[in-house]
């Protein structure tokens, strides 16, 4: 035997050595590792994908909200207007109205007014005819006819309300 | 140098399988919690070697070949250095005894240079066509008289394959026991200690250096093979 001698045998069971070597690696080692190394592949791809819809849907969410409350504002900004349009109707409606109830109520009373003082004074007149009838005919000591009597007060009447 | 057909030597075989279940076991250790998720420890390395095969055979070969050849070429590697780094380490045991690398016997390095060999034909055949494979071998790059150069250049292929792996592993070996053995006189354990450590570190680079040319050049020599344009 000797480091230099070659023999057909040992060259032989050399191949065979690194034969099985690969057999034996290829099936416990490399398949494995290179399975590992592919999932972690896919999983890498996977998750930048992931990644990338989930910004995609953040970003999307966020135009969402932010048209969304922009609507919002502009729907709060034309109610408030149309609540403020409205009052100032309502208000200027309740105003009128009021305005014209009280003048209603001023020209009622001013005629009523006017009605109890006309009653007022006729019956004054004609208490008044009584008495200057009831005093005349006392005064007189006779009775004069109804005629006379009421032309007279008449007569006395409209000279009495010339005086006054 | 005697070649011997029915001879059989022991050491080279018993070294080259203890090469083989380091090899193994390593690998074994790498898939023993094989995870998806950020590799460590060993894992970490075996992914980093077959990583850098893929790389590098990727380059060379065409992508049909590719696979296959990364596979065959970090076994090839792994064996090598194994099997050229063993030659470095003392057995454990009383006196100066030595495991051997496998590749410091001739036969092993032979061995699998013959089969590159024929490997490199299968390829050529199998991606040439078999009239490509003939032109290739008569007609390139003279006719008829190209067979000449071609068959000196496919014949130094494995024999200088062989010779360089055999011969570095072999001096590192020698030169290695050489200083252990340094007469115990003055300082010779001095020598021994800075010799001895300098040369072990060199001869861990050339270990390492010569299992990657050896197996660059298979790779390539397939490749060449396998590459249509060629």
């Amino acid at each position: 035997m000797s480091t230099t001698s070659l023999t057909a045998g040992n060259m032989i069971a050399a191949i065979v050595q690194w034969f099985i070597l690969l057999v034996l690696l290829r099936v416990y080692v490399y398949k494995p590792l290179l399975a590992a190394m592919q999932r972690r592949k896919d999983n890498i791809a996977k998750q930048i994908q992931d990644a990338d819809s989930l910004r995609e849907q953040a970003q999307q969410l966020h135009d969402e909200q932010e048209s969304l409350v922009r609507s919002a504002r502009d729907d709060a900004k034309s109610i408030i207007a149309a609540a403020r349009r409205e009052g100032e109707e309502q208000a200027k409606k309740i105003i009128e109205a009021a305005q014209r109830e009280a003048s209603y109520r001023q020209k009622a009373a001013l005629d009523e007014i006017q009605h109890e003082r006309d009653m007022a004074l006729s019956e004054i007149r004609g208490q008044v005819a009584d008495l200057v009838l009831m005093a005349t005919g006392k005064l007189l000591e006779r009775n004069i006819s109804d005629e006379d009597q009421h032309r007279l007060v008449e007569e006395f009447l409209s000279q009495a309300g010339s005086v006054q | 140098m005697n070649f011997s057909l029915t001879g059989f030597d022991w050491p080279p075989f018993i070294w080259g399988l203890l090469a083989m279940a380091v090899v193994f076991g390593f690998g074994l250790l790498a898939v023993r919690r094989v995870s998806a998720a950020v590799p460590s420890g060993p894992q970490n390395m075996m992914e980093t070697a077959l990583e850098t095969f893929q790389d590098l055979v990727g380059q060379m070969a065409p992508p049909a070949l590719a696979p296959n050849l990364t596979l065959m070429g970090l076994t090839l590697f792994l064996l090598l250095v194994v099997s050229n780094i063993l030659g470095l380490l003392p057995l454990p045991g009383i006196g100066a005894r030595w495991i051997h690398s496998p590749t410091a016997f001739l036969s092993m390095p032979a061995g699998l240079a013959i089969w590159i060999f024929l490997l490199i034909q299968w390829a050529g055949i199998k991606y040439k066509g078999i009239g490509g494979f003939l032109v290739g071998w008569f007609w390139k790059p003279i006719p008829v008289f190209g067979f000449v150069v071609n068959a000196l250049e496919q014949l130094v292929m494995p024999v200088s394959l062989a010779f360089r792996l055999f011969g570095n592993i072999l001096a590192g070996e020698l030169v290695l026991r050489m200083t252990t053995n340094l007469p115990h006189g003055i300082g010779g354990w001095l020598v021994t200690l800075l010799v001895g450590t300098g040369w072990l570190a060199f001869s861990l680079v050339i270990s390492l250096i010569q299992a990657l040319i050896f197996t660059i050049l298979m790779v390539a020599y397939m490749s060449i093979q396998a590459n249509k344009d060629h």
